[in-house]
């Protein structure tokens, strides 16, 4: 409704402004509209920062209530019986999400080389839309594809690992790492690729007329130029990976412990969110922990970003 | 899963659903003030404000809690709804402790629960216990277990607190046990912790949230077992029945009315302070014999209040 009353009032003032150039009328429309446009930048500004307030005051509360250490370092998770050790569950995000960048993210960077530099142009937009699509399949989708035919043959995978002896399942780390290493390689491929389609023709042609081959300007010229961009690509499918909720719900167990190996169920921090918050009554400690552990997840996320950002600032710097 | 969108459905239904009936409610009133004229004054303050609102404000009767239970409801529901015009019933699970909490914030007009209510919720609530459920351990099928018909409660209490490993260790053969929860806020884990157990003292393990997806579960994991309402049993799982000193208990009607098998609790359907209008004639409808005697005995796994040899006042 704004948006469109703006436009009407708008149009034909700002036809008459272009008539009377140099004229001193107010030109109200323009007006207007750039305090509607100022305020959504505004608006979006105010509203992260009031997302963090909101999970800081809470989050703080209930690390007051429990102990930053005991909340960072107890090995037991018991919002029934009031004991909240959150280790098990920053355990199961930090391993799976380094595990998907592992699986996941490093496959995706070396793809976006492939396709950038070596394959053959013809073939580059047909990479690019799959992994578009690839990237736009909600996570729900991926989870329930996963739970059905990846969680069945890791189970077997277990098996074959650990003998017929064992507590293991296909519920677990393993899973979970590989499930979001496919979630996020669509992610990280997509900005790898940019990331060395901004590298300057230039380069590669100095390159190719030093007598490079293709592989050597790939890999010595190409990744290193674009390598701001690439730790980004790979630093955000971590975060990324961190965060995810519901797939990860469906394939990690659901255990509350630090698990004994990969293949036995296990939690991690935002799974475990969903499961408590449904018994979490407001304002209590059992609902301020949980902020807690999203601010934990925040800053873990959050950090890593501008880790990204820092390793890439040294290296400009190293370079310059 | 279920439970995320169930706990969105009832926040949103039950806070804003009541703004939107009464904002029209006053819109409906404001249009009728000043349309009609007003031809005979004496009549409408007695006749249309008790007639016309009474019936139509009346929203669905909601009820949230308890994924045992929900069975029973839903066919409660369908009678109900087709012998009484106009009625309506929304039935959600999410765990008995969600019941009871919703009930208690007023999100949803009955709490359904495998459970007493606790201590801190008990004084505003009120008690309708409509039927009584069995539970029973139940497993995946195997060669491994396909000899064992009874299993004792220590032995029980041993593989779920994780003391036993393996189906050898209770006369099966050699293949680990692979323990499956429910989640914290479930009733049917309240009721088998308290009386198999002795209180939540389940070993660590996976966690499934809602009975249904529990049975897929256990059908595929090869070794694993977990507890259910009787209302899920299953030909393709096993179902164990109760060591006793004279013999196996079976987990079925006779035993569970006469006391015999222990492992049960009643199917309860909380209001917050009495029941009224809607939900009163539905919970009403739940325990007249109607329901409990014809319809109640054809729903899986309940056992009509009536039957009832023995009593317990608490869980």
């Amino acid at each position: 409704m704004v948006s469109k009353t703006v436009f009407t009032a708008e149009a034909p003032s700002y036809v008459a402004g272009v008539r009377l150039r140099g004229s001193t009328r107010p030109r109200w429309g323009e007006i207007v509209l750039r305090g509607f446009i100022a305020a959504c930048g505004l608006f979006v500004v105010v509203a992260t920062v009031a997302v963090i307030a909101f999970i800081a005051r809470a989050g703080v509360r209930g690390i007051g209530d429990v102990g930053i250490v005991a909340l960072l370092t107890g090995e037991i998770w018991k919002p029934e019986a009031g004991t909240f050790g959150g280790f098990p569950l920053i355990f199961g995000t930090a391993v799976s999400a380094l595990g998907a960048a592992v699986v996941g993210a490093l496959p995706a960077l070396l793809a976006a080389v492939w396709v950038s530099e070596l394959a053959p142009k013809s073939a580059r937009s047909i990479y690019r839309r799959t992994m578009e699509i690839a990237a736009a399949v909600p996570s729900v989708v991926y989870g329930w594809l996963a739970l059905v035919h990846l969680v069945p043959h890791m189970d077997w995978v277990a098996r074959a690992l650990y003998g017929e002896e064992k507590q293991v399942t296909g519920e677990g780390l393993a899973s979970s790492a590989l499930l979001l290493g496919i979630m996020i390689a669509p992610t990280v491929f997509l900005l790898s690729l940019d990331a060395l389609s901004r590298v300057s023709g230039t380069l590669r042609e100095a390159s190719a007329a030093l007598g490079a081959s293709a592989w050597q300007t790939a890999f010595r010229v190409s990744i290193p130029s674009a390598g701001r961009g690439l730790f980004t690509a790979v630093f955000f499918g971590f975060a990324r990976a961190a965060g995810e909720t519901m797939a990860v719900q469906m394939v990690v167990g659901g255990a509350r412990r630090v698990p004994e190996n990969l293949f036995s169920p296990a939690t991690t921090i935002s799974t475990q969110i969903v499961m408590d918050m449904q018994n979490a009554t407001p304002n209590t400690t059992g609902s301020n922990v949980l902020f807690s552990m999203s601010l934990v997840l925040l800053v873990l996320s959050a950090g890593v970003v501008l880790l990204s950002r820092l390793v890439g600032r040294l290296g400009k710097a190293g370079k310059a | 899963m279920n439970s995320i969108v169930t706990a969105l459905r009832t926040s949103v239904l039950g806070s804003f659903l009541p703004i939107a009936l009464t904002g029209g409610m006053a819109l409906l009133a404001g249009c009728d003030k000043s349309q009609p004229p007003a031809p005979a004054p004496a009549e409408p303050s007695s006749a249309t404000p008790n007639s016309a609102p009474v019936e139509k404000k009346e929203g669905p009767v909601r009820a949230s809690g308890s994924s045992a239970l929900q069975p029973l409801v839903n066919a409660a529901k369908e009678k109900y709804e087709t012998e009484h015009k106009g009625a309506s019933v929304e039935v959600s699970a999410g765990g008995s402790k969600k019941g009871l909490a919703d009930v208690n914030s007023g999100a949803v007009h009955i709490g359904n629960s495998d459970i007493f209510a606790p201590d801190d919720l008990k004084a505003g609530l009120v008690d309708h216990k409509v039927a009584v459920v069995g539970f029973a351990a139940m497993a995946n099928k195997g060669p491994y277990n396909e000899k064992i018909a009874a299993i004792g409660v220590q032995d029980l209490a041993k593989i779920f607190s994780g003391a036993v490993k393996n189906w050898k260790e209770v006369g099966g053969e050699s293949q680990p046990i692979v323990v499956i929860n429910r989640a914290a806020g479930s009733g049917t884990r309240t009721v088998f912790g308290n009386i198999v157990l002795g209180g939540d003292k389940f070993v660590e393990s996976q966690t499934e949230d809602n009975s249904g997806a529990l049975v897929a579960k256990l059908k595929q994991t090869k070794g694993a077992i977990s507890y259910l309402a009787l209302s899920f049993k299953d030909d393709e799982l096993k179902t164990f029945s109760l060591k006793g000193d004279g013999g196996a208990v079976e987990p079925n009607a006779a035993n569970i009315t006469s006391g015999a098998y222990p492992i049960w609790s009643y199917e309860h359907m909380y209001t917050k302070g009495e029941a009224t209008g809607g939900t009163k004639a539905f919970l009403d409808y739940i325990v007249s014999p109607a329901f409990q005697d014809n319809v109640l005995p054809n729903v899986k796994g309940f056992i009509a209040i009536t039957q009832m040899k023995v009593t317990r006042e608490k869980d």
